[in-house]
């Protein structure tokens, strides 16, 4: 089975969590461990153009990791979603609850 | 002009760093006076030395001036010696250390008493000293040493282990500084020093500098640790810079014939002695062995056997950590029902801290996960929550704590006694917790999510029978045993343990409510949750009558009080039998596909949908709609499980072949065509599904007999 990578760096004032791969239960451990690692402590950016498969596990750890940014008052934002990353969220029905940047250079300030 | 440019270059290092030094209180304040004083010398000194060939005037009161800055410097670093590492204000002995550096300063820079002239030809640098030089001098050097033999009085006599080394370490820097300063600044222009004296301005740094670190760091370091790394430095400095040294002489012998030359030979050794010098210290001096170390730790760790119960998963953790850090005891605290702290490890099952306590909400505030009593009692960021973070190490009796949290939620602690050796946790320990925080989070997780080892080995036996209990839980619902449906269904994990759920009660003889769907989250944590979740339905389908308020509710459920990123994506039913009808609400069922004989094709029928989990209040969302069932027609359900199910080509299951399964099924029965789907998808993934699956089948063959007439 593919694996996950991700990748985290400072832009700014942002952490970002680069993830290429597929997003499953096999996969998304990796991915909820640097999360809960910086969600809430930081203002967080997950890159998610690189995202090969996401699955309900995926939106599990992304709406964590929201929830803990808006109880500590910090910022969240998917960056760049895939297709098929995408298709994860609006299928929550929700996908304002995801605030989306369309790359990384734009990023708020 | 090399040694004034490298004095200028150290003292701005040094202001650089003392600008990040971000210690308050009266005895930060008198560091930041000491050391500004000190660079305000060192740049002072050496502009006067530069000057003192052409400018003489300009020279002598350079240098006067930097005269004073060091008397200033070393009055600071005594009242840094009575005060530290208190921030208590002592206003008597700080108005008489600045009257004496008022006075000190006057009759240094606005009389003869200090100097009286400054010459300098080349190297040469002749200074006229005035009467009370030598007094001056002498003066100012013990001023340097009773701050320093301040330090030390008050090393020996304070209880904190960190503060006496930071007393330690600045006593050693003005010691240096003193006899750094006598050697170049006195002596110097009397003796063959003279040509070096420009290194006399620097002579204040090292106190500085020594501050500098006392006041940043709040770990400890052990003695051989630092000077095993001095010794390495001292082996790189020699074993690299003497040979450097010695190339840049020879590209210096040929600087008039071939400049660029020269210089392009003096640059390439300065690179490739550099790089020798960085591989070889980075092996040497540990960073590699450390990371080595701490690689073996993580590894240990993610080793341990979590299937073993709790009691043993912690007992094996706790060697492991005994044998890595030297801790005399190790234990283990997880959050329990209550929100409150419970020692699992050793297993005496004591509250040590209650929900809601100033040490909770201290340790859910703190913005690190690793904390050394040292650092609680040095770093002035943690100065708010110093007194509930000592209260709470001074209950466990622990030296070094490991936090594991959900956001601002604790979910566990690991908390490690005092070291066999005596010494205290330092900075490379800090960076060995930091490394495998990662992993003792999962062994916290486990260790708050799995219950106690009493009711564990009944719970573990069954998992080890093939998630019995999970199962026999998933399965325990009301048949809907009706002579007018026939429904099957399928719940498959491949973990043996999953999140996907299919649950009907019956509520009147015709009457039957349903859901299905997928609490999200994999393994034991998904069934844990599913299983709260199955439950807590029955319990509001007995107190709602209204069905969006029931779905609304379960909804506030999910988001409130199940683990943080929870939700559930599925859908609720009403089966109305004797109407044939179904009412549903959507809430995110990937695949809800309705076959009618009279069509004869398969209808999409689960329309938009919200899964519950993501907002407070759902209702404005929630929308019920009816769907009638004509007698001999086929409602399938699916969750994501095999929408998504993956080919080994990265190709995804989709709809389409769940629409051809139900097209080639229209004779089978529900159980064989729930079947078939199972079968065809798994075969799709080669033999293995990533994800829970849940499939149902409704097959509605009319309303019973009695009901029509």
């Amino acid at each position: 089975m593919t694996g996950i990578s991700v990748e985290v760096a400072e832009r700014g004032s942002w952490t970002v969590l680069s993830v290429h791969g597929p997003i499953n239960s096999y996969t998304y451990n990796e991915l909820q461990e640097k999360t809960m690692r910086h969600a809430g402590r930081v203002d967080m950016a997950v890159d998610l153009s690189g995202v090969s498969s996401m699955t309900s596990a995926g939106i599990g750890v992304l709406l964590a990791a929201i929830e803990d940014a808006e109880t500590a008052g910090k910022r969240f934002v998917v960056v760049a979603p895939s297709e098929v990353a995408r298709l994860a969220i609006e299928s929550t029905g929700f996908s304002d609850r995801f605030p989306t940047a369309p790359s990384l250079k734009e990023l708020p300030a | 002009m090399g040694l004034t440019l490298f004095t200028f270059l150290a003292a701005i290092l040094t202001a650089v760093t003392v600008f990040g030094v971000k210690a308050r209180g009266s005895s930060a304040r008198a560091f930041r006076v000491a050391a500004f004083a000190s660079v305000a010398y060192a740049i002072l000194l050496s502009a006067g030395y530069l000057l003192a060939a052409d400018y003489r005037g300009a020279a002598l009161i350079l240098v006067r001036c930097a005269g004073a800055g060091v008397v200033v410097s070393y009055l600071a670093f005594l009242r840094l010696a009575v005060g530290y590492p208190y921030a208590k204000r002592i206003v008597a002995l700080d108005i008489a250390l600045a009257a004496i550096a008022a006075a000190a300063a006057w009759a240094i820079v606005f009389t003869d008493a200090y100097i009286v002239d400054l010459k300098r030809f080349g190297l040469e640098y002749i200074r006229f000293e005035g009467d009370y030089h030598a007094a001056i001098a002498i003066a100012v050097a013990s001023i340097g040493i009773l701050s320093a033999v301040t330090m030390v009085v008050r090393a020996v006599s304070i209880r904190s282990r960190v503060y006496r080394q930071h007393l330690a370490v600045m006593a050693a820097g003005l010691a240096v500084s003193v006899a750094w300063g006598y050697a170049f600044a006195v002596l110097g222009p009397s003796t063959r020093l003279v040509a070096v004296y420009p290194l006399s301005a620097a002579n204040c740094l090292f106190a500085a500098l020594a501050a500098s670190y006392a006041f940043s760091s709040t770990r400890v370091f052990q003695a051989h640790t630092a000077a095993k790394g001095l010794a390495a430095w001292a082996v790189v400095l020699l074993g690299f810079g003497l040979p450097l040294g010695f190339a840049v002489a020879v590209a210096f012998l040929f600087r008039a014939a071939s400049p660029a030359t020269s210089i392009a030979f003096a640059a390439l050794a300065f690179i490739v002695f550099g790089r020798w010098a960085e591989s070889f210290a980075r092996g040497r001096i540990g960073a590699e062995h450390d990371q080595s170390s701490r690689e073996d730790l993580e590894a240990a760790i993610a080793h341990l056997d979590l299937s073993a119960g709790r009691e043993s998963v912690l007992s094996a953790l706790s060697s492991i950590m005994e044998g890595a850090f030297g801790c005399s005891w190790f234990s283990a605290l997880s959050e329990d029902d209550s929100g409150g702290l419970r020692r699992v490890y050793p297993d005496d099952d004591q509250l040590v801290s209650t929900p809601g306590s100033p040490t909770l909400e201290a340790l859910a505030a703190v913005d690190r996960h690793v904390i050394l009593k040292t650092d609680v009692v040095a770093d002035e960021s943690l100065a708010d929550l110093k007194a509930a973070l000592l209260a709470f190490f001074d209950v466990l009796g622990s030296e070094a704590i490991v936090l594991a949290k959900e956001g601002r939620r604790v979910v566990g602690v690991f908390a490690f006694g005092p070291k066999r050796s005596g010494a205290d946790y330092d900075a490379l320990d800090y960076a060995a917790f930091d490394a495998v925080h990662g992993k003792l989070f999962v062994v916290a997780y486990y260790a708050r999510h799995v219950s106690r080892e009493s009711l564990l080995d009944t719970v573990e036996k069954e998992i080890g029978l093939a998630d019995q209990v999970v199962r026999s839980v998933q399965e325990r619902i009301d048949p809907i045993d009706h002579p007018g449906v026939s429904v099957a269904f399928k719940c498959q994990s491949p973990r043996g343990l999953g999140g996907d759920l299919f649950d009907s009660v019956r509520i009147s003889e015709h009457r039957w409510f349903f859901v299905v769907g997928d609490v999200s989250g994999k393994g034991l944590n998904a069934s844990m949750s599913m299983v709260i979740l199955k439950s807590m339905i029955r319990t509001l389908l007995r107190e709602e009558k209204d069905f969006v308020k029931l779905v609304s509710r379960t909804n506030a459920f999910i988001k409130e009080r199940l683990p943080r990123g929870t939700f559930f994506s599925g859908v609720f039913g009403f089966l109305a039998l004797d109407k044939g009808s179904i009412y549903f609400i959507n809430c995110g069922i990937p695949a809800m596909f309705f076959r009618s004989p009279s069509l004869d094709s398969v209808i999409e029928t689960q329309g938009e949908g919200k899964m519950l989990g993501f907002v407070k209040n759902i209702e404005p969302y929630l929308k019920t709609r009816k769907l009638a069932l004509p007698p001999g027609s086929r409602l399938l359900i699916s969750t994501d499980g095999i929408v998504e199910a993956e080919s080994v080509r990265g190709e995804r299951y989709g709809k389409e072949r769940l629409v051809r399964i139900l097209g080639e099924n229209k004779a089978s029965s529900a159980a064989e065509t729930v079947e078939a789907v199972v079968r065809s998808a798994s075969a799709f993934a080669g033999g293995r599904l990533d994800d829970d699956i849940t499939v149902v089948a409704i097959d509605y063959q009319g309303a019973p007999k009695e009901n029509k007439r």
